[in-house]
């Protein structure tokens, strides 16, 4: 059974990549740029694929930019400042990760690249160069920040994005379809409510032969789905009395075609704002993980990081550049993509605009 | 902007009931500034009410009726800016008065009956409740009065006043409409405004409340201005009717002489909307084409796009109200006085 | 404003429609009547229209002719085919047993070939077995209806919900086009798009293909929502209030419409509205309902002119009509229309009307045909 499971969590792994390019495409194929949606996703593969990395932080991205086209009119959200300011940020860390390997001057996990706990300088006694000092082995936190940047990233936009499909498929199927239906799955989703989330994913996490990454986003992505689908569930209530629905039935739209293409389009801003938060959620909990030490030590993340600088007192020995650096990046990731969520809100709800008055 | 207006020397104030107009309006003006541009949503409307009148405002979604309601009783709010003309209650300049002048104006002579009345009141507090919150608002007295007066309104509205302790979802359409009403009476204004009072509710139930509105007005002889869309209705009830179009006001006449003797050319093609529920049945059109964009109104006359009659001067100039008969007035170039326009 | 007054075999029909539904808590279960023992006749190239005030069942009777509610009891003709949706206990507990019988004897196979313990197989197999016994009765209902929606169609009452605010015009168009199987290709799908929004004067149709509704006005949702409905060539079109939110010069140019459709592909209509003045300008009949039942039925100028229920007398007397002068009318009648429950026995209008009798409270008056195509429900005439 755990093989069964650990081979489970492999072929996922290998089956990201394809599995976004294969589906990307299919939702959006009636748009006019499909096809250039496929050239940018093989394009970015590729490149990374040539880079070295695994495709994983792939799946996540491509999957944003499908909820971002397809759902929303992404130019509208260029033109949001609070939108804008996020999603710089939000790139440059995404670049960073995608590039890490090329940034970083050191290797990550290297003992001894400087003295110990030495301070951010630009030249050290031998020459080399630590922006942001180094740790007590002598790690290099610079290396390891960027480096961290990918996990991290690619964590919180897998899981992310896990979780939002889970939350879509049982919170609209149970909000729409009703009746007996509904009661069995809202009392799965209650189930797993109440269930506390973080003892299972620690029991879980150690049951699993390797607690690798991909781990933690399966495990975090079957905990943490309940909330979203209650919410989502809610909303669909709502639109599932609207007109425009009773019209598609009357019209003969078959039932998935209508939670696809009716519903799941009117819930937008719901949807993306769950998707966020869910992200945010999976990028302070990996590093929770990490940093009470029930990650794979010798993986790089910012969560690996602060365990370190915990358990090398650097609070006592004043070392503030082996934790400030991670914790800084984790805040700015998360208010990246909260002012994104912002934006987004104020597009498809124009009564929160701040950016010009609104007619009567 | 328009090219050429004339700026036409405002009518002789009619002649009606007690002589005296309760309430002047001259050319108000009233904009709104949205991102897109500004919406010139009330242009040189004048008009006069005088005491113990009905005065119907008549138009469709958008011609600016409700807007001139809350110029009226000052609630308008930003985007919205009144920019011109006045506005005098009784003598008083209702344009110039400050935030606790207006209090103290409010409700005392002039009260308004908003558009969705049912939906104005509040679900969490009882009906009572609510009356007494309007007299508290705005002409303060001691809490056993308060309630003795709302019982009073209660009765007059024909509401049992077992039931003024009720909550509004236990209340019918029509009760919540009449306890709309009750709050409006409450210190015995000299006008009512009602916007659209009656639109929400079944044809039975609009007649009762119709009935029971006419009553109230003789038995306490304040003046109406009612404002709605369905015109079958104003003219029942109305004195005077005005029609408005894009902004503009129209036409202006009694009651009757609207519907018999409608000049402006738009007021003829809407008494031709109306389906009649007795009389010869008739091929009717509606009038082609959508209201204009207030942003960008069409130049000279509003209306010229959807006329039939339009004639070169209807787009260079822009028609203002002016007697075309004895207590009629009307905004159309084509009219000559003591008008001759239109077979009905 | 009708053709000929032979009606002939009427299209769609319904024959003692019943609708109840369940209200109240865990505690208090009542059953509301909202539609009570409904006879009513759509007939090829003709209107007939359904008159009440709100709470009367109307909107109840459309959508169950539209296929989206079930009914309780009577049944739903088209052509002669009952076409009624029902829910049938029975068949689904019989379903039920019949997946769960398949899913353990598939469990029963399969636990002999793979490694997991035998109950979890078995019920993974059950669950599984449900999931796609429902989802397979489903898709039956669905190929069911999707016959009677090629024919039946509706345009509901407010422009804005009834178009997702998501789609363009175009889409809208498109996709009861394709459902329904009537286009060859991308270009036989642009032209017949084209040609629907040509027939409800929605030109330039370039500009309107790619319209949101917000873009739009009311009259011009309301004549996309009849393009929509006109997609598959319906022999009937439902229309629930189809002018009441629209401004009143608008009306007319959406009425005319119905009416040219009506003559040039005789389509039928259902014209569903609280406004007596409308349903005497545009429907050859009307039938008017109180609290569930209909009450009365003739041609609309008889009915108008002439009638004869004392509901429908009130109805008349509290429409507004400037020619009979200013301020007259007498109001027979006051008090609203009520929510009939299970409880609730004899005529509902009994406690309101002028002419009650002893036995109006006691039982609900059978039909009494007047003369030619006149009907009552009321002691009055019995």
């Amino acid at each position: 059974m755990k093989d069964l499971v650990t081979g489970l969590i492999s072929l996922i792994e290998i089956l990201q990549f394809p599995l976004g390019i294969v589906i990307t495409p299919l939702i959006l194929r009636h748009k006019e740029y499909t096809r250039w949606v496929w050239v940018a996703g093989a394009a970015a593969g590729g490149a990374l694929a040539y880079l070295g990395h695994t495709a994983a932080p792939i799946g996540g991205i491509f999957l944003l930019m499908v909820v971002w086209f397809y759902l929303l009119n992404p130019f509208s959200l260029l033109q949001n400042r609070k939108a804008v300011l996020g999603i710089v940020i939000l790139t440059m860390f995404i670049v960073v990760a995608v590039f890490a390997d090329q940034i970083a001057p050191y290797d990550p996990q290297q003992m001894g690249t400087g003295a110990p706990h030495g301070p951010p300088t630009w030249e050290d006694q031998r020459g080399n160069m630590h922006i942001f000092g180094t740790g007590r082995t002598g790690k290099d936190i610079f290396s390891q920040t960027v480096v961290g940047a990918r996990t991290s990233l690619a964590v919180g936009f897998g899981a992310g994005t896990i979780i939002i499909t889970l939350c879509i498929i049982i919170g609209i199927t149970a909000g729409y379809v009703g009746g007996f239906v509904d009661e069995a799955l809202s009392l799965f989703t209650n189930i797993f409510l109440i269930i506390p989330g973080l003892p299972l994913i620690i029991v879980v996490a150690g049951w699993v032969s390797r607690p690798g990454p991909t781990t933690i986003v399966l495990v975090l992505s079957f905990t943490s789905w309940a909330w979203g689908a209650r919410v989502l569930r809610s909303q669909t209530l709502v639109l599932r009395n609207s007109e425009f629905v009773a019209a598609a039935r009357v019209s003969g739209e078959s039932t998935w075609r209508i939670v696809l293409f009716e519903i799941l389009p009117n819930m937008t801003s719901l949807v993306v704002s769950s998707w966020i938060g869910a992200v945010v959620f999976v990028i302070l909990t990996e590093a929770t993980l990490a940093y009470i030490g029930l990650g794979n030590p010798s993986a790089t993340s910012w969560g690996g990081t602060l365990y370190w600088a915990r358990n090398d007192q650097a609070l006592i020995t004043h070392a503030w550049w082996t934790f400030v650096p991670p914790g800084a990046c984790i805040a700015l990731v998360g208010l990246s993509l909260t002012l994104i969520n912002y934006g987004i809100d104020e597009i498809t709800n124009p009564r929160l605009r701040t950016e010009g008055a609104k007619a009567k | 902007m328009t090219t050429a207006s004339l700026q036409e020397s405002q009518p002789a104030p009619e002649k009606a009931k007690n002589h005296w107009p309760l309430l002047s309006v001259r050319n108000l003006e009233v904009e709104y500034h949205i991102r897109r541009g500004i919406v010139k949503a009330v242009d040189m409307v004048s008009f006069e009410i005088a005491k113990n009148e009905v005065f119907g405002l008549a138009g469709e979604s958008g011609c600016g009726k409700s807007t001139i309601a809350h110029s009226v009783t000052r609630i308008l709010k930003p985007p919205a800016y009144i920019t011109g003309g006045e506005i005098v209650f009784n003598g008083i300049d209702i344009l110039k008065m400050r935030d606790e002048q207006l209090r103290g104006f409010r409700w005392e002579h002039l009260s308004i009956v908003f558009q969705s009345a049912m939906n104005a009141l509040n679900p969490v507090l009882s009906v009572g409740a609510q009356i007494i919150d309007a007299i508290q608002a705005h002409k303060p007295m001691n809490k056993r009065a308060a309630r003795e007066r709302a019982k009073e309104l209660l009765r007059t509205v024909g509401i049992d006043v077992k039931r003024i302790d009720s909550y509004p979802h236990q209340l019918s359409g029509g009760m919540r409409q009449r306890a709309v009403i009750a709050i409006a009476l409450a210190l015995n204004p000299e006008m009512i405004i009602m916007d659209e009072p009656t639109t929400a509710l079944d044809v039975v139930v609009q007649k009762q409340i119709i009935r029971e509105i006419q009553e109230l007005q003789q038995a306490f002889g304040f003046s109406i201005m009612f404002i709605t869309h369905d015109l079958s209705l104003l003219v029942e009830i109305s004195d005077r009717i005005g029609i408005m179009y894009a902004g503009e006001l129209v036409e202006m006449a009694p009651a009757q002489t609207i519907f018999g003797n409608p000049q402006h050319p738009y007021t003829f093609r809407l008494m031709n909307s109306f389906p009649m529920i007795s009389g010869a049945r008739q091929e009717l059109f509606g009038i082609a084409g959508s209201p204009p964009d207030l942003i960008s109104p069409p130049p000279g006359c509003r209306f010229h796009p959807r006329c039939e009659s339009a004639e070169p001067i209807c787009r260079e100039t822009v028609p203002r109200l002016r007697q075309i008969g004895e207590n009629h007035q009307a905004a159309c170039h084509l009219l000559k006085k003591e008008g001759d326009y239109g077979q009905k | 404003m009708g053709k000929n007054n032979e009606f002939g075999e009427p299209i769609l029909e319904t024959r003692n429609l019943t609708k109840h539904f369940v209200a109240g808590g865990a505690f208090s279960r009542t059953s509301v009547k909202a539609v009570q023992e409904a006879d009513l006749q759509l007939y090829k190239g003709h209107v007939t229209a359904l008159v009440g005030e709100s709470g009367s069942g109307k909107s109840t009777i459309v959508r169950m002719l539209a296929q989206l509610y079930d009914a309780t009891d009577g049944a739903i003709l088209f052509k002669g085919l009952d076409v009624t949706r029902r829910r049938d206990d029975n068949k689904i507990l019989a379903d039920l047993c019949l997946d769960a019988a398949i899913g353990i004897s598939i469990g029963l196979v399969v636990s002999f070939f793979v490694d997991f313990p035998p109950l979890l197989t078995m019920a993974i197999c059950i669950v599984l077995s449900l999931v796609f016994g429902y989802m397979f009765t489903g898709w039956q209902n669905y190929r069911k209806a999707l016959n009677y929606r090629r024919r039946v169609q509706m345009v509901f009452q407010d422009p804005f919900s009834s178009l997702n605010p998501v789609h363009r015009v175009r889409h809208t168009l498109e996709r009861p086009l394709k459902i329904h199987g009537k286009v060859r290709g991308r270009k036989d799908l642009s032209e017949k798009v084209d040609a629907l929004l040509r027939r409800v004067s929605l030109a330039p149709v370039e500009e309107f293909r790619s319209k949101f509704p917000h873009q739009l006005s009311g009259g011009q949702r309301q004549r996309v929502a009849i393009a929509r409905a006109l997609a598959v060539d319906p022999e009937v079109i439902l229309a629930d209030e189809p002018v009441s939110m629209l401004d009143v010069s608008i009306r007319m140019g959406i009425l005319n419409l119905m009416a040219e459709l009506r003559d040039e592909q005789n389509i039928a209509f259902l014209y569903v509205t609280h406004d007596l003045a409308s349903a005497r300008y545009f429907a050859d009949r009307i039938l008017v309902m109180y609290a569930g039942y209909i009450v009365e039925s003739a041609l609309s100028e008889d009915l108008t002119q002439n009638p004869q229920h004392p509901y429908t007398q009130l109805l008349l007397s509290a429409v507004p009509d400037p020619a009979r002068g200013l301020r007259t009318g007498e109001l027979e009648a006051v008090g609203e229309i009520p929510v009939i429950t299970v409880a609730d026995v004899g005529c509902p209008f009994a406690p309101r009307c002028p002419r009650v009798m002893e036995h109006c409270q006691k039982a609900m008056p059978p039909v009494t045909q007047l003369d030619g195509e006149r009907w009552v429900r009321c002691y009055l005439y019995e």
